[in-house]
């Protein structure tokens, strides 16, 4: 008898054994703090790699991870089903990742994007001289942050068009757009490597 | 690719129809259909890419890992956030259940102090132990009422609507006289 195995339980000090993710979601969602804390030890190095992937640099990352984290908590009531809390909690990464890199983008005097000669500029740029992963980093920060933001998650992170698309606020025939002109940025950034 | 980039953004075929991200996805995993080996576009393509490719196929240094500190942070401003959101079960005969929201008692606490001329509410908290409720305010007072006698009629009201209306028992009253209300 399965109802037997409660009896089980009756120490309370023992360490629970481990519990299915959509349980931890399920009591999460109903306050439970320890819970949470718990899908966030294991989603914390996937958000922050997103939010990293498409910001390119650390401080922003860990504001864009906990301000995502924080939104997730702040969303949770709202998610319907707990077994898609994984790919649920990374859109809401992408999002605030994206928010930011929009937000740094337009406060950045130059527009680099249209600019391929910034590639030249500065000390980071010399240090990457004829580092093939360098280049790619300084390619993409010349894309606009839609674009960047598509291709990230797509070529590195492996999502599909219709996840991106929600992250993106976009159809799906538009990312498919927009990760192809990324490509044929990054394709004529990288042609002295061939 | 080296192509015009084309302006509705649906048009990611090569020129013999295979599609350009079908290309990279083989690329990535280092298998080629029969079409693309053959196909001069393709090929051409994926020479274009292969400086692309080979970065993404190159695992990353080191894997990256959260900063530390992330998930305290994070339960820290949640708990913060959560404070004005947590229930207080009243004591009633039932059946069934009656919780207040902690923010909801606040602000009849805050209410409450209303009736006391001279003085004026602003952040009021409240929480619950075994003691029973702290209620913290913090309140401006007009200049010239006595301080005191003020705060001793906040705590009256306060308690009074606590203990009576939601006979919720209250274990102390916590005031902060935190400034003047400027005389008009």
């Amino acid at each position: 008898m399965s109802g037997e195995r409660h009896g089980d339980d009756a120490a309370p000090s023992a360490p629970e054994a481990p519990v299915p993710e959509t349980v931890l979601v399920e009591r999460a969602r109903s306050g439970d703090d320890a819970a949470f804390e718990m899908l966030l030890h294991r989603y914390q190095d996937t958000v922050y790699r997103i939010a990293l992937r498409i910001l390119r640099d650390p401080g922003d990352a860990r504001d864009a991870a906990q301000e995502a984290l924080i939104t997730a908590w702040r969303k949770l009531p709202e998610l319907r089903d707990p077994a898609v809390f994984g790919p649920w909690l990374k859109r809401i990464a992408g999002r605030r990742a994206l928010n930011l890199l929009r937000a740094r983008t337009d406060t950045e005097p130059i527009d680099e994007r249209t600019d391929p000669g910034s590639r030249e500029a500065g000390p980071a740029a010399e240090a990457l001289a004829g580092d093939l992963r360098g280049a790619l980093s300084q390619a993409l920060a010349g894309l606009p942050p839609a674009q960047r933001t598509c291709w990230v998650l797509r070529e590195m992170e492996g999502w599909g068009y219709e996840e991106i698309a929600e992250v993106v606020d976009a159809t799906p025939t538009a990312v498919r757009g927009r990760i192809h002109r990324a490509r044929a940025h990054l394709v004529k950034a990288l042609a002295p490597w061939r | 690719m080296a192509l015009e980039p084309p302006d509705d953004g649906a048009d990611d075929l090569l020129p013999c129809g295979h599609g350009e991200d079908a290309l990279v996805r083989n690329l990535m995993e280092g298998r080629t259909t029969e079409h693309e080996a053959a196909c001069p576009y393709c090929r051409a393509a994926a020479r274009e890419l292969a400086p692309l490719v080979s970065v993404l196929r190159e695992p990353e240094a080191e894997a990256v890992t959260a900063p530390a500190g992330l998930v305290d942070d994070v339960m820290r401003a949640i708990r913060a956030e959560r404070g004005s959101r947590r229930s207080l079960a009243l004591d009633a005969p039932g059946p069934g259940t009656t919780h207040v929201r902690e923010s909801a008692v606040a602000a009849l606490a805050r209410f409450s102090a209303r009736s006391v001329p001279g003085v004026l509410v602003g952040r009021c908290r409240v929480r619950r132990d075994r003691d029973g409720l702290t209620v913290s305010l913090g309140a401006r007072v007009a200049h010239g009422t006595p301080i005191t006698e003020a705060a001793d009629e906040v705590r009256h009201a306060v308690r009074e609507v606590l203990e009576d209306r939601l006979r919720l028992p209250v274990a102390r009253i916590d005031i902060e006289v935190t400034g003047l209300i400027e005389a008009d």
